[in-house]
């Protein structure tokens, strides 16, 4: 039941860049998620999805 | 008061027994957190969703103060705060739990790091063991596990939540059940390099399997021995909370797509090969209902429960029905049907018997033995001895030991060397079990219960024994 925090913090190190590519990808995906909503609303106009959540 | 034995490693304090209630001592920092877990706001939301484990202030009684002082040398009651925990029906870890128990007490931790950010708070730690299955879902129960969250700190438990929940999860999908197994044997959660090293070549093609288990491990051993130069400022870093919610939401995505191996296993559809016509079936139900309903036990053990049919027709009678059993995809369906139902007093969990886990941890006391744990009013071995006698080579008189040790009434069905399921025991094997009969099964039981009823099951060689202590 209790904390066995100790010996796992490691900052710096492996755990650290792990979570920071994998943010950086997160952040990618969505933004690439973005762009590519706004690129099918412009040419093709918005998705019944969209209207609906707009109204 | 007993200080409970797993209850050390955090020195803002620990939990201790009195009079068979729960406390949690409280020391400095400890009491600190605490105070921020209930005035951010947090504590109240969580206990609003049943996600964290109550608990109310308690004072000081004569008798803690004199313990307390014996123990800690000069005691200042200033300096210390009591917490009054709920009491768990039931203690299990996270090495007897299914798959979709881990799954979900995994979810869990993320759900809570991610509701605790919005209070500014969020966890320290995330191991297994400050997760507990209670009245039909997990709840968190670690409260000091909880601090003040600071802008630009990366999730600092994230390898441990690796080693405890994620590649475990991933082992159990995509290699063996049997995996959880390891949890035993690892209590500070499964290495990473072990995980990477287990899971199967084809996890090298998933990007979050790559990320999380396969680079994650590689990058750990890399760094592993550079010595840190400064002490870390998070505030010129760029981990931002927006990028500290988003590496939970990854992860949160990620647990929900895991999902347990289909798999055939030896009694996951025991119920489909019986021998019991659809009357005696019944009747058996019956009887254990009949039995419920005259004992009104406060705990029922349904050992060997399988998918719970037994413990379901207990437990209208009973406060709780602990309902173990040896396979994984047979505990499986049983968690997932008290989920569906929403059943509040069964507990599935995996237990063999004839292996059940040991105490394990420091000194061998930290985490305690499952037979230290499972004390009920009334055992139900249906459908069970003709393995521990046959198929395991069990005395009958270690089998009534053992059964006696856990409760003072036992319902045990007695499955003949007529029946097919012991013949097919016996078909690969010598029968070296000239004592395993009737009578004589009721003669060494009798030696540990006073007294005794025979219900023979109609259409059926089987018979049903009830033994109980005339005291009871």
């Amino acid at each position: 039941m209790e904390s066995l925090l100790f010996g796992y913090y490691d900052p710096f190190t492996g755990s650290l860049i792990i979570q920071v590519i994998t943010v950086g990808l997160f952040s990618v995906c969505a933004s690439f998620r973005y762009w590519r909503k706004k690129l099918t609303s412009f040419f093709c106009g918005p998705s019944q999805k969209d209207e609906n959540n707009h109204e | 008061m007993n200080r409970i034995p797993g209850s050390f490693r955090d020195p803002a304090g620990f939990v201790f027994e009195q009079n068979g209630k729960y406390f949690r001592l409280l020391t400095g920092k400890g009491i600190d957190q605490c105070d921020r877990l209930v005035q951010s706001g947090l504590y109240a939301d969580l206990l609003e969703k049943n996600q964290i484990l109550p608990f109310r202030e308690e004072e000081i009684n004569s008798e803690m103060e004199k313990i307390l002082s014996l123990a800690n040398g000069s005691f200042d009651p200033q300096s210390v705060r009591i917490l009054e925990l709920e009491k768990l029906d039931f203690v299990s870890y996270p090495c007897e739990w299914p798959f979709s128990l881990l799954k979900d007490a995994a979810l869990l931790t993320l759900k809570i790091q991610k509701r605790a950010l919005k209070y500014k708070m969020t966890l320290k730690d995330a191991v297994g063991y400050n997760i507990q299955f209670h009245r039909g879902t997990p709840v968190f129960i670690d409260h000091p596990s909880l601090e003040e969250y600071q802008e630009g700190e990366p999730w600092k438990p994230y390898r441990q939540f690796i080693s405890h929940f994620l590649g475990p999860l991933l082992l159990m999908s995509r290699r063996d059940l049997r995996f959880r197994l390891d949890l035993q044997n690892h209590i500070e959660g499964l290495p990473l390099d072990y995980i990477s090293k287990n899971l199967p070549i084809s996890s090298w093609f998933s990007p979050s399997c790559l990320l999380h288990i396969h680079g994650h491990a590689k990058m750990v051993a890399r760094y592993a021995d550079r010595p840190m130069k400064n002490e870390p400022d998070y505030r010129k870093g760029s981990f931002s909370r927006r990028n500290l919610e988003n590496l939970i939401d990854s992860l949160l995505n990620y647990v929900e797509s895991i999902r347990p191996p289909k798999i055939k296993t030896e009694w996951a559809d025991y119920y489909s090969n019986t021998n019991y016509t659809e009357g005696s079936f019944r009747e058996k139900k019956r009887i254990v209902s009949e039995i419920s309903a005259r004992l009104h036990p406060d705990t029922t053990i349904d050992l060997g429960a399988n998918r719970g049919e037994f413990s379901r027709a207990a437990m209208n009678d009973s406060r709780i029905v602990l309902s173990p059993d040896i396979d994984p995809n047979a505990a499986e369906e049983n968690y997932r049907a008290v989920r569906k139902n929403g059943e509040k007093n069964i507990y599935p969990f995996l237990l063999d018997l004839c292996n059940p886990t040991p105490g394990f941890g420091w000194a061998n006391e930290e985490r305690t033995g499952i037979l230290d744990r499972l004390h009920g009013d009334l055992v139900l071995a249906l459908a069970l001895i003709h393995h521990l006698c046959i198929g395991n080579n069990v005395p009958l008189v270690s089998v009534a030991k053992l059964f006696r040790k856990m409760a003072p009434a036992l319902l045990l069905e007695f499955v003949p060397k007529t029946d097919s399921q012991t013949k097919k025991l016996l078909r690969a094997r010598e029968d070296i079990f000239p004592d395993y009969q009737l009578d004589y099964c009721v003669k060494v039981f009798g030696k540990y219960y006073r007294d005794c009823q025979i219900i023979p099951l109609s259409e059926s060689d089987r018979t049903l024994v009830f033994f109980q202590d005339s005291g009871y």
